[in-house]
């Protein structure tokens, strides 16, 4: 009887052992994909763009750098030039090259792999798009080696310039892609920006090698008036009205509203209309003041001063009006007016401040249109506007562009091009410069020591020359 | 069968027809307290000499003259004598004994051992001490006796998870704290946290907190891998062995003993200090936040001179009027008994706690059965199961707008908190951007429900009186489900129209242990093999549904939701164990054991699935050959040394592969815009292996003046290796934020003193005094190459870090502009200045531990209590990072004193002489702009509990009652603190990793507590 019994034990515990392997095969996620189509894949980068880079911390420093807005906290901050390695690493280390280059990167290796053309046209659009910002904000970055796990764990950077000219090959390639016929399956909805209308997306790649040819206007070894003319001919293909803006829509609804209106709710620490931005608006009598910015407690319009000690209730002070900063209000990625205003420029650069006079008139125009300002408001103001001479011309573009271009990333970059709008340094600022650049990320410093990485913020990309 | 009645049949007709003859007398001897066999009993033939020692199973079997005595011994239990009559079978149950020289302690797999065997350190808590503990969370019930051991109680929140760390952090970012068993089958003790995160919204529970403490006989803790390599990977972190009590603690004969006990506390929060002059308002200016104005700064005037048309403006303790006392009530009731063939145990409990905080509360029911019944001769079956039944309810802690301490602790005395709304229902505030806190305690809630069962089936048989072939199956099975809610109009949250969540977490665990034991003498010689098998189940589904912005106000259902997103994720991983134990013990005085362990895992790579490892140590009694058990001074030494490598697969599964994951984006959920997506992991997979941890320990155990003082010294040195770090960040420029890898060594060394001292022994009077000490010296010996420290908990700035080279859990954050030398670096004026980067300002890591316990017994009356001691280790208490600019704490109340700040000028070099007011701006702008000013010393010296008991005993005698007892208990009372917070002892990670912040958590209690208890 005993014997038995063991056998049946020793025979139980051998049989264990055998089918072990099998019995431990179960580490299989069931969970989550491994694999996604395209159309699963852009949702996400699109809004990543959006409400993370463009709207996110990038846009409101931007905004409180350009004095557009204040934000009523004790300096430092942020608004005065407080900026921390930590306070850049969400957009370095988790939306940019994570979220959106690599995503991007899979994106098109399952386009490319199936002849997706129009993915591979938006995936290099928005990856050129975002590389940009990338580069504008740090300079020297991660570009040929990166993307490349496990064989390259640590990319070394690249300098400006190459990544400029990557840039220009990026938007070709995303063209030649975007101008080969339909493949089988095609981007709709999940292209929040342009539901897949690729006529659309070309003239939006169009409008961004403009962008980025005027961007180099004052780069080593490149002649303002060549950009120019770049600009221009890329322009000619590029938006023609208001229908073409590239927009990502929020519906409003909860956990879909729009980043201006998160980024201004009280939650956010007091976010109230810069006192600059205000005065320029008040000064001119732009009839666009009470469509950006709402009344103040006593009914007029109100900014804060930058960096001044915080009021006790910044509620007092005009906030961001619901055109830009409502729930459902669209985030703007590129619009007419910016065409119509680098437009205004290289021409200006190209033929003179009188060639570009109406073309400035019709940018101002078309931004009006934008915020559905009375015609006759708009006339008014436009023909209140000095008359470009070669000495104000300049002045008068880039600060026209930094009102319609109000909460955009490009007021900072224009900035740091032309000087324009001529800023003070903010009240009790960190240091006694305005920013040039960003630190690296704190998470890349860590992980990816570069020498690279010893700059301070007053150093300057390499476009942006003296 | 037939067999054995016909053996029985012949030797009682023998015996009938026999005179003075000898006669074979056959019997098992079994521990009084649990009725489990105790092999190697001396089974003597008093004024013979002759005799014989129980088997493994207990039993033995001797021939005895007519009319012989037996005496039965055993090293810690009381020697009993039987004079057999006619009977030929005898069943003995010794009583373990007080003057216990040695004793059996529960090791690994639930196998008792004579602590003489033993070599490696443990240390006992008896559940008595557990109970008088009064602590709902079993983990905090230990604090401040055990010697190697951390606890942290994580805030004063009823529900609040502590955590239990043994022999220091050895793991970068898995799990650290010890492996819980109960009656040999691992217990999970997770917190599930909570869906927001720690951080932004405080903890959970963590599941130890179910179990009762009225049901534990002892909790045994194995300190070192040496002790717990027979448990394989999962208790790489030491155990924490606990077993219950049964039947064989009631009365005999099957007769029922009716145990009852109660108790009642009333408990009251430890509240950090405000400044109680100056009104709200700035720059001394008056914002009358009564009538309307916001703001959120107490800078304004002195309340003295305020007026408000004529009218002085009331001052008020804002803080003090809202908290109440709290309550406990704990009830259990418990029925025992056994005869010689199966005992019983009932036992049932009801805790319930009402917070220090209103609305917050935490009950427990718990069912506990035990039944253990002999089947056959040799076949003992042993059955529990565990019923609890738990509810808490809670509110949001943290850097949670949700949360009311927030707007509490920074609400200004000229304030009026109430009423909440205005007429048209929107919130009445002192400032903009912050909730109410009485409306969050009317509006937001958290309910977190727990109905767990933990059955065990026991069967352990005994072919051969040196052979005993167990079988254990075990279960841990619960379902914990969190709801949340937050009303129409909540300022700060997701969405100003609310939101409720549902995340429901099905755990089950399944354990079964094949363990054959074998036991025999050769001579001088005593062996002990053992041979098991281990297989481990764990499936954890888990479901989270949530519901935004609300339709119908106050209406908490996922119906009344506009938008609905929910994730339901399945888990599951398995583990395969097979191992061996040798021992073997010469002559009562040396021990040498051998172990070896090989396991499988489910979640290493396929090739790295299996992985082996062991300890060897031994132990020398060198009184025993030197004969000096008798000796005055010294009569007990031993001397032990182990060195043990076991391996780990402390790693989630599915961390082999890259996934697609639906992820929320900032504040945007997905489908938005009626399309849905997914986002490629931001962490890169390489292949697995298991990690481990090498130790070597060394102890010396004594006794001294015949027991009267004992003293264990252990000193260890472990190094873990190859650490499985799933978070190690790499260049993001690689597509990848991190990776999950083998990456990082750690090392403790520590020093664990464990002393007792009886200074009085008579009949009546006894004092006993116990001592703790422990110093562990932790240090991250590297991380993943090139990499100089890692993230752990927290934000990033301010956070908590692992650096290589330095004690884990160095917290980093903004500081003060310093010299090389440390020493601060002034503005013109004479002001500190702040940096524009963020480094190391302190180390959550205490330098020792230390716990005095002591009971004082006289006649009936009995006083005891436990001192509890950590000494250094860091807390961010960032309360005080935001209320040092609100102007709240009681330090702002010197402002616009003068001060000289220590440092030299920058510009100049030259020391400082400048005398500067500690103004309003500097408090705002420059002191709680640097974390290092919220920085403090977490260093307590707390009176864990004292207690004062009569027991009427000696009265009762003739009465029903076989006991009752009362005492008065009071517990958690800091005598020292450096800490401007309520107590030191807090952690907003919870019990997880990346202990050292505070944050907005519940202030801790210390509270009065009436008990009774009665048997009879």
């Amino acid at each position: 009887m005993r014997k038995i019994n063991f056998a049946i034990i020793l025979l139980g515990a051998a049989t264990l052992g055998s089918s072990c392997k099998k019995f431990l095969d179960i580490n299989q996620d069931p969970n989550n994909p491994l694999q996604v189509a395209e159309k699963l894949i852009l949702p996400p980068v699109e809004v990543t763009v959006s409400t993370q880079v463009v709207g996110g911390f990038n846009g409101t420093n931007a905004a409180y750098w350009m004095q557009q807005l204040s934000l009523n906290q004790p300096a430092p901050d942020q608004e005065t030039y407080r900026i921390l390695p930590s306070d850049v690493d969400n957009t370095w280390t988790f939306y940019l090259y994570p979220n959106i280059f690599n995503n991007l990167k899979e994106m098109m290796a399952e386009a490319r792999k199936s002849g997706h053309n129009e993915y591979m046209a938006i995936g290099k659009a928005l990856y050129a798009f975002n590389l940009a910002i990338t580069t504008d904000l740090w300079d020297k970055v991660p570009y040929s080696q990166a993307l490349q796990t496990p064989s390259v764990m640590k990319p070394k950077y690249d300098n400006q310039e190459a990544v400029y000219i990557g840039i220009q090959q990026m938007l070709d390639s995303a063209l030649y892609y975007a101008n080969k016929p339909g493949s089988k399956i095609v981007p709709g909805g999940d292209d929040y920006i342009y539901q897949g209308d690729m006529e659309k997306w070309k003239k939006f790649i169009y409008l961004m090698k403009a962008r980025f040819y005027l961007r180099l206007t004052k780069a080593p070894g490149h002649d303002a008036k060549l950009q120019a003319d770049s600009a221009l001919t890329a322009l000619s293909n590029a938006f023609g009205s208001n229908d073409d803006n590239a927009t990502v829509p929020y519906p409003g609804t909860a956990q879909a509203e729009s980043p201006w209106y998160q980024n201004t709710l009280p939650g956010a620490g007091g976010v109230t209309m810069s006192k600059t931005f205000i005065d320029f608006l008040a000064n001119n009598n732009d009839p666009r003041l009470p469509i950006i910015a709402t009344k103040d407690a006593a009914g007029g319009y109100s900014g804060r001063v930058p960096g001044d000690d915080p009021v006790a209730d910044p509620t007092e002070l005009s906030l961001v009006n619901t055109f830009y900063a409502g729930a459902s209000s669209p985030l703007f990625l590129a619009t007419y007016s910016e065409a119509l205003f680098i437009k205004a420029e290289a021409t200006f650069r190209k033929q003179g401040a009188a060639a570009a006079q109406p073309v400035l008139a019709a940018a101002i125009r078309s931004h009006m249109d934008l915020l559905k300002v009375p015609s006759a408001a708009a006339d008014a103001y436009i023909s209140s506007r000095p008359a470009l001479t070669a000495d104000n011309a300049l002045e008068q573009i880039i600060y026209e562009k930094y009102v319609a271009g109000f909460l955009s990333i490009e007021t900072y970059n224009d900035w740091r091009r032309t000087g324009y709008p001529q800023l003070q340094l903010a009240k009790n600022a960190f240091v006694n410069y305005i920013p040039r650049r960003w630190p690296y990320a704190s998470g890349e410093v860590l992980t990816n020591p570069q020498p690279e990485q010893k700059v301070t913020t007053a150093d300057r990309v390499w476009w942006d020359t003296k | 069968m037939k067999k054995g009645l016909f053996l029985w049949l012949f030797v009682a007709i023998s015996v009938m027809h026999s005179y003075a003859q000898t006669r074979t007398i056959t019997g098992r001897v079994t521990d009084a307290r649990d009725g489990s066999p105790l092999p190697g009993v001396n089974v003597l033939i008093k004024g013979t000499g002759k005799g014989t020692a129980a088997a493994l199973d207990g039993t033995f079997k001797l021939p005895l003259p007519a009319g012989g005595t037996l005496e039965f011994s055993f090293v810690g239990y009381a020697t009993q004598t039987v004079t057999p009559g006619n009977e030929t079978t005898l069943n003995i149950a010794l009583q373990s004994s007080n003057k216990s020289l040695n004793e059996l302690v529960v090791t690994a797999l639930g196998i008792k051992r004579d602590k003489r065997t033993l070599t490696y350190a443990t240390q006992e808590v008896k559940g008595a001490s557990l109970v008088d503990a009064k602590q709902n969370n079993l983990v905090n019930a230990l604090s401040g006796k055990v010697a190697g051991v951390q606890i942290t109680n994580s805030s004063g929140m009823p529900g609040s998870s502590a955590r239990i760390v043994i022999r220091g952090i050895t793991s970068l970012t898995g799990e650290n704290q010890a492996l819980m068993i109960i009656d040999g089958v691992p217990m999970d003790n997770t917190e599930a946290g909570n869906p927001d995160g720690a951080l932004s919204a405080g903890g959970t529970v963590n599941r130890a907190s179910d179990i009762d403490p009225n049901i534990i006989e002892s909790i045994n803790v194995l300190k070192g891998s040496a002790a717990t390599a027979l448990y394989g990977s999962a208790a790489a972190k030491g155990a924490v062995i606990i077993t219950t009590k049964n039947g064989r603690g009631g009365a005999g004969n099957g007769k029922p003993t009716v145990s009852f006990s109660s108790s009642y506390s009333f408990e009251n929060p430890i509240l950090p200090k405000f400044q109680s002059k100056f009104a709200q308002g700035l720059s001394g200016k008056y914002v009358d936040g009564n009538n309307g104005q916001l703001g959120s700064g107490s800078w304004g005037p002195n309340m003295d001179t305020l007026k408000v048309n004529g009218v002085p403006v009331p001052k008020r303790d804002n803080v003090k009027d809202f908290f109440r006392t709290g309550h406990t009530s704990d009830n259990n009731v418990s029925v025992s008994g056994f005869t010689d063939n199966s005992n019983y145990l009932v036992s049932y409990s009801y805790l319930k706690t009402n917070g220090t905080m209103p609305n917050t509360d935490y009950s427990r029911h718990a069912v506990f059965l035990k039944y253990g019944t002999q089947l056959l001769k040799n076949l003992q079956l042993n059955t529990q199961v565990n019923f609890i039944s738990s509810d808490n309810n809670r509110i949001p802690e943290g850097n949670s707008l949700a949360g009311p301490l927030w707007t509490i602790y920074s609400a200004p005395i000229s304030w009026n908190p109430k009423p909440t709304t205005y007429e048209d229902g929107s919130q009445r505030v002192f400032r903009a951007a912050r909730n109410n806190p009485y409306w969050l305690l009317d509006n937001v809630g958290l309910k977190d429900k727990t109905n767990r069962v933990l059955p065990v089936i026991n069967l352990s048989y005994s072919p051969l009186p040196w052979l005993t072939i167990t079988e254990r199956i075990g279960a841990d099975i619960y379902v914990n489900k969190t709801d949340y809610h937050e009303n129409i109009g909540i300022i700060g949250s997701t969405s100003p129209d609310g939101r409720v969540y549902n995340r429901t977490r099905e755990f089950r665990q399944f354990n079964n242990d094949l363990i054959i034991q074998a036991r025999k003498d050769f001579g001088s010689w005593t062996t002990d093999l053992i041979l098991g098998n281990n297989i481990m189940t764990n499936y954890n589904d888990n479901n989270y549904v949530q519901g935004v912005a609300l339709s119908v106000p106050g209406l908490y259902t996922m119906a009344n939701a506009s938008n609905v997103s929910s994730t339901f994720n399945y888990y599951k991983n398995r583990k395969v164990g097979f191992y061996a134990q040798a021992s073997v013990e010469y002559k009562r005085m040396l021990t040498l054991a051998l172990t070896g362990r090989y396991d499988g895992t489910s979640v290493l790579s396929t090739d790295k699935q299996f992985y082996p490892y062991g300890s060897a140590s031994a132990g020398f009694i060198f009184t025993e050959p030197l004969k000096m058990s008798d000796n005055a001074i010294l009569n007990f030494g031993k001397i032990r040394v182990s060195y043990s490598k076991v391996g780990n697969d402390n790693v989630a599964p599915y961390s082999l592969t890259m996934p697609y994951t639906k992820q929320t984006i900032g504040n945007i959920a997905f489908p938005f815009n009626g399309q849905n997506g997914y986002q490629l992991t931001n962490t890169y997979a390489y292949p697995l292996r298991n990690e481990s941890v090498n130790e070597f320990e060394v102890g010396l155990e004594t006794k001294f003046f015949r027991n009267r003082a004992s003293l264990d010294i252990s000193y260890f040195d472990r190094k873990s290796t190859d650490l499985l770090t799933p978070g190690t960040p790499i260049a993001p420029g690689t597509g990848f934020n991190s990776a999950s890898l083998n990456a990082g060594d750690m090392r403790n060394k520590g020093i664990e003193v464990v002393l007792g001292i009886t200074p009085i022994k008579t009949k009546n009077l006894t004092w006993e005094i116990g001592l703790n000490y422990t110093r562990i010296k932790n240090e991250v010996l590297k991380l993943s190459e090139g990499l100089n420290y890692i993230f752990l908990a927290g934000f990033t700035n301010p956070g908590i870090y692992a650096f290589a080279n330095q004690p884990y859990g160095v917290i980093m954050g903004t500081h003060f502009k310093r010299n090389d030398q440390g020493v601060m670096l002034l503005d013109d004026n004479g002001y500190p200045q702040l940096t524009s980067d963020i480094a190391p300002i302190g180390n959550a890591m205490p330098k020792w531990l230390g716990g005095i316990t002591s009971t004082l017994t006289y006649k009936g009356l009995s006083f005891s209590f436990v001192l509890d001691h950590k000494h250094g280790g860091d807390v961010l208490n960032l309360d005080n990072h935001y209320l040092f600019f609100y102007g709240t704490p009681k330090v702002t109340e010197n402002r616009g004193t003068n001060t000289v700040f220590k440092g030299i000028i920058e510009s100049t070099g030259k020391e400082n002489t400048l005398s500067v007011p500690l103004s309003e701006n500097y408090y705002r702008n420059t002191f709680s702009s640097a974390d290092e000013t919220s920085v403090e010393d977490a260093s307590f010296l707390k009176l864990r509990q004292v207690s004062l008991a009569y027991n009427f005993g000696s009265i009762l005698k003739g009465t029903a009652f076989k006991s009752l007892v009362v005492n008065v208990t009071g517990t958690n009372f800091i005598l020292h603190k450096n800490y401007t917070g309520s107590d030191p002892e807090v952690s907003l990670n919870g019990s997880g990793n990346g202990q050292g912040l505070a944050n907005f958590m519940a202030p801790a209690n210390h509270s009065i507590i009436i008990g009774l208890k009665a048997s009879f």
